[in-house]
């Protein structure tokens, strides 16, 4: 059989034999393609890539309900310590997440000063919140200086 | 419905005939999409994290510029600025902390001084006491974990000026609060005024809880009356720094991924649009035999819609795979920075819907939309000219 465009390797290979079943006559060779009529429709059975599609789909969906359930366990977990996560902050005072404990600046971004760079090194930018290309409205910039 | 799980299969083999071509575009679609998705889901979720406990960080900070940089507060004059019997005011409190530089760690610890109350915030021990025989601290997991200390154990810490302060460890915060307290030591007032070279009768700022924090506006206006040189931090000022910190950084990774996008919808053009003899002969020989332009163009869609579906089906589990299940490495670099003290990443998955629905949009969309006009072509070929 040819290979690589030749809907003789194509699908529906039953609808093909049932094609040939009903003598289109074609020659020894050569495959009928796939003939798109109604009848052959009505006739159509799921092939096995078909088969084979669905269950690629349903591995996929499986695996996306693992993640799902993954979640729902990550958020039952972080559930359960959020009262602890809270007395943390509270006894602490300070809410920042502790990305970036090399640069003073940056440890906690919502109590550093808007607008000044250069604190800690010569040339080193202020990313935040200066950082940000568009500024916070007028009268709230003036208010907060 | 028949007809179209035909054309479906029909699909199906022609995907597989060009089985590596396509595969080729399923991977790239899914690369950028785990990209973009893992980019998205590890800012989601650390927002996430810094909300569910923001209603507990206090409600104003007050903080004293001088030559337009933070300066040390008096504690005297606390009651003065924030009087504890003005309407709305729950309670006020002179704070000592600030930023120790640690060398052996190459980090700054962040020390709070004063009595906190610490109850249920700690994994094991208890909050340390004021007057102890020798400075009691608790301290984060990620500095328990490089000092290799538990309590009980003694730490000793270079204070401002460079002298050996030696501490007792009496408690570790819970392992859950690392994202908050990973470099964080508490000890006593005393304690924290040595090690940050604080003087006495001075504090960092005054943090004050409101009975209505809706008020929050009115009374910082009555602080900053009372207070001129004051620069007042209101909560919703924090929550703005902290969505412009995060909405800047993953913003700034993914306009860095929006050549990615167009090589990806360029490539797609190029290797959809480029009719091989093959498969303008097979387009040819359906056409004669009865299919119509609507049959080919629609076959030619299921091809590109699975190709892009299933990509970013397998890119949307690979990004979350990679930001829950390995920790985002490689992307937790470019968004965090570097720093020497991380704390340990235990991230809970916040999925934003209008993420999820504009990167679905921002690829697949496209993609399907870039083979419409190659496939058209494809289906409106002559049929004589094909097959001759």
């Amino acid at each position: 059989m040819p290979r690589g465009g030749g809907l003789a390797t194509a699908p529906h290979r039953n609808l093909t034999k049932q094609l040939l079943g009903r003598g289109l006559g074609l020659g020894p060779g050569v495959a009928p393609p796939f003939c798109y009529t109604r009848e052959v429709s009505r006739s159509f059975q799921p092939g096995r890539r078909l088969r084979a599609f669905i269950a690629a789909i349903g591995a996929l969906a499986l695996l996306s309900a693992g993640v799902v359930a993954d979640a729902a366990t990550r958020r039952g977990v972080a559930a359960a310590a959020l009262d602890a996560r809270r007395a943390a902050v509270r006894g602490v005072g300070l809410g920042d997440l502790a990305l970036s404990s090399s640069a003073r600046w940056i440890r906690h971004p919502t109590q550093a000063e808007p607008g000044a760079p250069f604190q800690d090194l010569p040339s080193t930018f202020d990313v935040d919140p200066a950082g940000a290309v568009v500024g916070p409205p007028a009268p709230r910039a003036r208010r907060e200086r | 419905m028949r007809r179209q799980w035909a054309l479906l299969e029909h699909a199906l083999g022609s995907l597989r005939r060009r089985a590596w071509r396509h595969v080729a575009l399923a991977v790239a679609v899914a690369l950028v999409v785990g990209v973009y998705g893992s980019a998205l889901l590890l800012a989601d979720a650390l927002r996430g994290e810094w909300r569910s406990t923001l209603a507990s960080v206090p409600d104003l900070v007050v903080q004293r510029l001088e030559g337009g940089r933070p300066a040390l507060v008096e504690v005297a004059a606390l009651a003065e600025v924030v009087p504890l019997d003005a309407p709305g005011v729950r309670s006020a409190e002179a704070r000592v902390w600030g930023y120790l530089f640690v060398e052996a760690l190459g980090a700054n610890v962040t020390v709070v001084g004063g009595e906190r109350p610490l109850d249920g915030a700690l994994a094991a021990g208890r909050a340390p006491r004021a007057g102890a025989e020798r400075p009691e601290c608790v301290v984060g997991v990620a500095l328990a974990d490089h000092f290799a200390v538990r309590p009980g154990d003694r730490l000793a810490v270079p204070d401002a000026r460079g002298e050996l302060v030696l501490l007792e460890v009496v408690g570790v915060f819970v392992a859950a609060s690392a994202l908050q307290t990973a470099d964080v030591l508490v000890t006593d007032d005393a304690t924290a005024r040595r090690l940050l070279a604080l003087p006495e009768g001075r504090a960092t700022d005054y943090a004050v809880t409101l009975s209505r924090p809706e008020e929050a506006p009115v009374i910082a206006g009555q602080v900053r009356a009372r207070m001129s040189d004051a620069r007042v931090i209101e909560r919703d000022a924090l929550v703005r720094t902290y969505e412009l910190t995060f909405d800047g950084r993953s913003g700034l990774l993914s306009a860095l991924l929006v050549p990615c996008l167009a090589v990806l919808l360029l490539l797609v053009w190029e290797r959809l649009s480029g009719l091989g003899e093959a498969e303008r002969r097979e387009i040819g020989v359906l056409k004669a035999v009865g299919w119509e332009t609507r049959d080919v163009l629609t076959a030619r869609l299921w091809e590109s819609a699975i190709v892009a579906v299933g990509g970013a089906w397998v890119g949307a589990l690979a990004a979350y795979a990679h930001v829950f299940w390995l920790d985002a490495v490689g992307l937790r670099g470019a968004l965090f920075g570097w720093s020497a003290l991380h704390p340990p990443l235990e991230l809970t998955p916040v999925i934003d819907p209008t993420a999820a629905w504009t990167l679905l949009g921002v690829v697949v969309v496209p993609f399907v939309g870039a083979s419409i006009v190659p496939a058209w072509r494809a289906a409106s070929i002559d049929v004589d000219e094909a097959i001759r």
